[in-house]
């Protein structure tokens, strides 16, 4: 087995393991990132409009210079997507997985930065994972790994 | 199906990367435009028992190491590079699963 192999099914149980990870049938919300409380913290409810804890399947935005970190990790399934906009925008996640379950796309774009620690998208047979990067002084800093297609 | 498009002088660093990680799966990456680029600071692996694409237009990908289609028979891996840069000087393609520095090279088409 080789070592990014080994890395890539250690991360697998952490993100299945997510306690936010909603059901194949969840229905999609759109929320955008508004830090109500002022912490930052991307799983606080508060901070999105709609209210309500980010789902894999919703339709987030995040942009306007906000910073916005967890140490958990985040999944896009199902439709889902995340877009993360404009320069000053600044996100920080733990391992991401776009796809994990059905269809899931990442944008970031128009100088946003962010930061993981591993990254995947597409990560088996079927399963579809889209990152698109566009943009002068957009910058992503995947950490250790980037797998694309297949775990 | 995995697909990562990176344009627009947009920039994307990581440790390693791979592409098509599995049998079956399949791993299509673009990186075009001036300024855009994609760099691996340790291993790149295109088509790691699985089908993998890399085009590389007007733009950047750096590695140190790195393979081509390895690990099965249904593993490929290719890389196309038009108007771009894939510096040698930083890339040593083989078809190893174990990838040194001087067991080969393989300059892009």
């Amino acid at each position: 087995m080789s070592w990014h192999r080994s890395l890539s099914l250690w991360c697998l149980p952490a993100l299945l393991s997510c306690s936010w990870l909603s059901s194949i049938d969840a229905v999609a919300i759109t929320r955008i990132f508004d830090n109500e409380s002022g912490d930052n913290d991307w799983f606080n409810l508060v901070n999105w409009h709609h209210d309500g804890n980010p789902s894999d399947t919703d339709v987030l935005t995040v942009g306007g210079g906000d910073t916005v970190t967890t140490s958990q990790n985040v999944i896009i399934s199902n439709d889902g997507s995340i877009t993360i906009n404009d320069a000053g925008t600044d996100v920080t996640w733990s391992n991401l997985n776009v796809g994990l379950f059905g269809v899931g796309n990442l944008l970031i774009q128009s100088g946003a930065h962010v930061k993981s620690f591993f990254a995947s998208a597409g990560t088996a047979v079927g399963l579809d994972g889209t990152i698109v990067l566009d943009g002068n002084g957009t910058e992503w800093d995947a950490g250790q790994l980037i797998t694309i297609g297949g775990v | 199906m995995g697909l990562m498009d990176i344009s627009g002088a947009a920039q994307v660093t990581s440790i390693a990367g791979v592409l098509g990680d599995n049998p079956g799966s399949n791993a299509i990456v673009h990186v075009g435009g001036a300024g855009s680029s994609w760099t691996v600071t340790q291993r790149l692996d295109v088509g790691n028992q699985g089908l993998a694409l890399l085009t590389i237009s007007d733009a950047t990908v750096s590695n140190t190491q790195g393979t081509l289609g390895v690990s099965g028979s249904m593993s490929s891996g290719e890389v196309f590079v038009s108007g771009g840069r894939l510096p040698l000087s930083d890339v040593r393609w083989c078809r190893q699963e174990s990838v040194f520095p001087d067991e080969g090279v393989v300059a892009p088409a």
